[in-house]
Formats: C-alpha cells, structure tokens, sequence
C-alpha cells in the first residue's frame, strides 16, 4: 500500500478578478519530508499556503492532509505561521499561548504541560512571563512556532520563517527547524525566496513561478548531484557545436544552460573523460570541462527564467 | 538564553505517539473557545475600563443620592420646617442607576469592547490565528458572542447589584423594586440586541473607527425614521384634510401602515424598557422587532464570516 501523503495538493486554483495567483497548483508532501516551496516575490506562495489552511476560498482543488479532506479535522494535525505571527500585545507569552490552547483543543488539564512542553522547545521559558509587546522578532518568531506546536501537530506549514530575522536568528530558526525534522519527526513544509536557506535544511523543493509548480523533486536531483547521473559543465568558444557534439554522445544529455555561458550535460554510464575525448575527436574546442558545480539559485534561475 | 537549536528532543509527532502520547486530533468545542474568549476579553483595557464605569454607576448614584438625603436634612434642621416631599428609596437608587446607565453610557461601552473585541481582531490579524486552528469559523464568531454578551450581562448585573446593595445600606428596604428590576431586566434584554448588530457591524467594516462612525450613522437613520414616523402620526390630522380635499384613494391606510411601523424601528427594539409601564402589557412589536433584529444581525454576521477571506 502506497504511503499517506502528509499534504496533498490537486489542481489548486485561485483568481482575484482576472488575475490567476495559483495556477492548477498539485503538489505532494510525504511524511518526514522537509520540503522548500521556493518561488520569488509574487510567486503566489503565501496565497497557496493560505488556500490550503483555509484562510480564503479556493476556486478549485482539493487538499489532503494524511488523507483527511475535511479542513477542520485536517488543521487538527497541522501547525502553521503565515506571514508575521500576530499576537496579543498585551498579554504575556504564555497567556497567548494559552489563548492558542484552547483553539488547538488542548485540555484543560494538560495545558500547562503542554505549554511548558512547547516553551522549552523553542527556548522561551524564561521570558514566558513577559508581555509579548517587548519581545523581539526573533522572540515572537520562536513564540510563533511554540504556538504551532501545541496540539502535537504531524505537518508544520512555515511560511518564510526567517523574514526580518538577523544572521543569528536565522541559524536558530534553521537549526530548530531541523531538530523538529529530525528529532520530532514532524514533517515540514517551508516557503521561503532564500534558496540557500532551502538548500541547506530541505530534503524536498517545489519551485512555484506565477502561481504554477514548475518543478518539484529531490534537491539533489534537481541539482543533478545523484551519484548515478552526475551532472558536468561543457564550455568552448563554439556552444551550439558542442551542444550538437553531446546530442551524438550515447550516454549524454543536454539539461540546459549552466552558468558562464557552458552548456550542462548529464552523464548516464559515460564517463567524462570519455565525453572529453568524443567532442575532440569531433572537431569541437573545449575549453573547459569540470563537474557541476550548481546550486539551488542555478535551478531556481533555471526554472524561473 | 538557550537557543533553540540546542536543546534537547522534543515529544511531539510520531516519537511521542509511540510513548501514547498522541496528537489531540481534536476539534474544540464553543465552551472551550468561549471560555477562552471571555479570558481575553477580561484581559483587555476597554473590559477593565468599561467595568471601571459600570461600578462608579453603581456606587456614585446611591452614594448622590445619600448626600442629597443628608443636605436637605439638614437644610430641614437648620430652618426648623418640614422636609419637602423627596422620595429617596431603595427601589429609587436602583431606578437612577438605571437611567444613567441607559443615557448612552452602556452603549458607548458596548460599541467600545465590541469593535476591539471583533474589527480589532482583524486589524491586528489575530483573527487569522484563531482560523489555522481546527475550528468552524461559526464556532468562532459563537465563542465571541457569548463572551460579548458576558460583557453585556456585567453591565446589566453590576450596576443593579451596587445599586441595590447601597440603596438597602442607605435607605432600608425601602420602595417598589419590582419595577425597576423589571426596567433592568428589559435594558439587558435590549443591550443584547444592540451588542449582536455591533457585532454585525464590526464584522461588515473590520475596522475599530469603522464600526463607530457605521454605529453612528445606524444611529442617525434610525432616529431620523423615528422623527419622520413620529411626525407623521402628529401631523395625522392635518394630512387627514389634505387627502379629504384631494381624495386620494388608499392613502390614509397607506399613511397607518407606516406609521404602525414606529414600534418596529430598531430603536423600538432595542430600547423596550422605553415602553415599559409597571403592570400594562409590553409592546409586543418592539419585543418581535427585538428578536428579529438581533437573529438577523448574527445571521448576518455568520454569514459574512464564513464567506470572507481572511488575510
């Protein structure tokens, strides 16, 4: 039997007027996954995630979370931040999450279990008590993800987690976004425009431009770092020859431009060297052959351009 | 302070469902949001100043009222003539808290802890917190309306308990309370109403400004049908020649039918103590007019709610 999708997104659509923000949007989460839903500014990330939430209407589609349709009883096993976290000003940082409590269906006999439970995830036990008016970004971030985390949700929905933070406050959201990953074993699902942030705590990327999924897949195989099929960088003064040099190759396939105006090639049980000596013996100048050395922003670019 | 990426691993997810802790897949119930709700509420300065008011009432009136009792008293002494006729009662201090209470004192309140309890919301989008929690957004808007009208029963309760605890401390059991508990009972009656077409408002407009100016200009179209209907039933007379002289066919039922709409107006209904006579029969119309306005305002308001995007 197939495994429960943590999220499962189909054919998402939703218009304002005549504009399309998310386009026939399918996407699949499975659990464990920490998945980057890339896109840039506008891309209709926020949009999607609030249709999946049940912020706003959708126009069409269905979402599943672990095979629940229902939106209520689905939200029961997500914990989500979209946008800045808002909260009660003037209460304390506990009084809102014990606001949250309630709304999360959290008993009242285990609330304060699971309020200290979730503030000391996040590191915030000692400023529990103040009111959340003077506490920082960083600090209403954490409070944000202690709030997602009442409940004892399965799928955490974070939408660019990392807005605003500093260098510091940005490697503690990663780094706790990894230990609920890994120790917590909640599957996440993050938006986010800074790919190297993706990079380095996704398993999972789907790239959204202009409200459609235009890639979605392992990070290493949309870098082309599988050991398998190794990815290479081609360049010469002459790319269309080279381009018609690697179509002759068996073995080789074009991906698509790389960066400094080299061409990508995907090896598939040839080895370079071999590669290296076929366009020679073609006629074609190489100037340069090296491994890929692509990262996030290069397939983003890629896929978005 | 700790970070966060270095402490220790947590128990949610499926790690702690093999310890039996499992999520709460729950849905919770009004009670649990409404106890919630009516906790924030009570938290917030526009409750705390709005009680604040509601007990100056309650205890400022009697204790006037003593210090009135007390002056003529003396003036009494001091002339050596008999007192003038002042009742001065229990049942009379439980009467002028209730009339300072319904000279617009309540309502501002009212308009004061809905807007921030509802558009304010909104504004501040925590309202967008509360929905990514498994709730029906009607459970929601029910949570927040029996918190408001806990509100709306402290504004009735309070006063009349201090009103009636100082008036027994000062004057004895002394005068006809009935009525005056009668003409409380129908204020909150009415207070009720009016929070719910707040409520209505506030979910409409979604801003705190707003829903004061949309209460006001209610207000001033409500009061404005008042006038007219009012002068239409004075002017009766005069409008009776004038179709006799023209012979307008069916205009003088017509002219009763509009002006039999006057107990039907908001204000009608929302102020049936207006009305009330110790020992006659109340208007039935206000009262029907009472009950339709507000299961219209909260239908309205449901329906609003379940059908906006929230941001």
């Amino acid at each position: 039997m197939s495994e429960v999708a943590a999220l499962e997104v189909r054919g998402l659509t939703r218009k304002f007027g005549a504009r399309v923000a998310v386009d026939d949007l399918h996407l699949t989460v499975l659990p464990g996954d920490v998945y980057g839903f890339l896109g840039p500014n506008g891309a209709g990330k926020t949009t999607a995630m609030r249709c999946m939430m049940g912020l706003i209407r959708k126009d069409a589609g269905e979402v599943t979370i672990f095979g629940e349709r229902d939106a209520v009883v689905g939200r029961s096993l997500v914990g989500a931040i979209i946008e800045t976290p808002a909260f009660h000003g003037w209460m304390s940082g506990r009084d809102n999450l014990e606001q949250a409590a309630a709304y999360a269906a959290v008993t009242r006999s285990r609330v304060q279990v699971e309020i200290d439970r979730v503030l000391d995830r996040v590191g915030l036990v000692e400023r529990a008590k103040d009111r959340v008016r003077t506490y920082s970004l960083g600090m209403k971030q954490r409070l944000a993800i202690a709030r997602a985390l009442l409940g004892r949700p399965r799928l955490l929905l974070l939408d660019e987690p990392t807005n605003g933070l500093d260098p510091r406050g940005m490697r503690e959201m990663r780094d706790l976004i990894r230990s609920l990953a890994l120790h917590d074993r909640i599957t996440i699902f993050v938006s986010s425009h800074l790919l190297s942030e993706v990079q380095a705590i996704c398993n999972r990327v789907g790239i959204l431009q202009a409200g459609r999924l235009r890639a979605e897949g392992q990070v290493e195989e949309l870098l082309g770092l599988t050991h398998d099929q190794p990815v290479i960088e081609v360049g010469g003064p002459d790319p269309a020859a080279i381009e018609a040099a690697v179509a002759a190759i068996p073995g080789c396939a074009l991906v698509g431009p790389g960066p400094r105006g080299r061409l990508l090639v995907r090896l598939d049980g040839v080895a370079a060297d071999e590669v290296n000596r076929q366009l020679v013996a073609a006629g074609v100048a190489v100037a340069a052959l090296v491994p890929s050395e692509r990262n996030l922003e290069d397939v983003f670019m890629e896929v978005t351009t | 302070m700790t970070g966060p990426g270095v402490m220790g691993p947590g128990v949610t997810g499926p790690a702690a469902e093999s310890r039996g802790e499992a999520p709460s897949l729950g849905v919770p119930s009004i009670g649990m949001l409404a106890s919630a709700e009516l906790a924030k509420l009570g938290s917030r300065v526009s409750f705390r100043v709005a009680v604040g008011v509601l007990v100056a009432m309650g205890v400022l009136m009697p204790i006037g009222m003593l210090l009135v009792q007390l002056a003529i008293r003396q003036a009494t002494a001091d002339a050596g003539t008999q007192a003038p006729e002042v009742e001065l009662t229990m049942a009379n201090s439980v009467d002028m808290v209730l009339r300072m209470r319904n000279f617009f004192v309540v309502r501002a309140l009212i308009i004061w802890v809905v807007a921030e309890a509802v558009a304010g919301e909104w504004v501040a989008r925590t309202l967008r917190e509360d929905l990514l929690r498994p709730v029906h957004r009607s459970a929601v808007l029910a949570a927040k309306w029996i918190a408001l009208q806990g509100f709306v029963a402290l504004a009735a309760l309070v006063p009349l308990a201090l009103s009636m605890l100082l008036g027994v401390l000062f004057f004895g059991v002394s005068g006809e309370l009935l009525p005056a508990v009668q003409r409380f009972a129908l204020s909150w009656l009415g207070d009720a109403g009016f929070a719910t077409m707040v409520v209505m408002i506030a979910m409409l407009l979604r801003s705190v400004p707003g829903t004061v100016v949309g209460v006001f200009l209610y207000w001033v179209l409500d009061q404005t049908l008042g006038w007219v209907l009012w002068g239409l039933e004075t002017g009766r007379g005069l409008i009776e020649n004038l179709v006799e002289r023209y012979a307008v066919q069916g205009a003088l039922s017509a002219l009763d039918a509009v002006i039999a709409a006057r107990p039907w107006l908001p204000s009608a209904a929302f102020n049936v103590y207006w009305d009330f006579v110790p020992g006659e029969e109340l208007q039935w119309q206000s009262f029907a007019a009472l009950v339709l306005y507000t299961a219209l305002s909260y239908a309205v308001a449901d329906r609003f709610f379940n059908r906006m995007d929230v941001d």
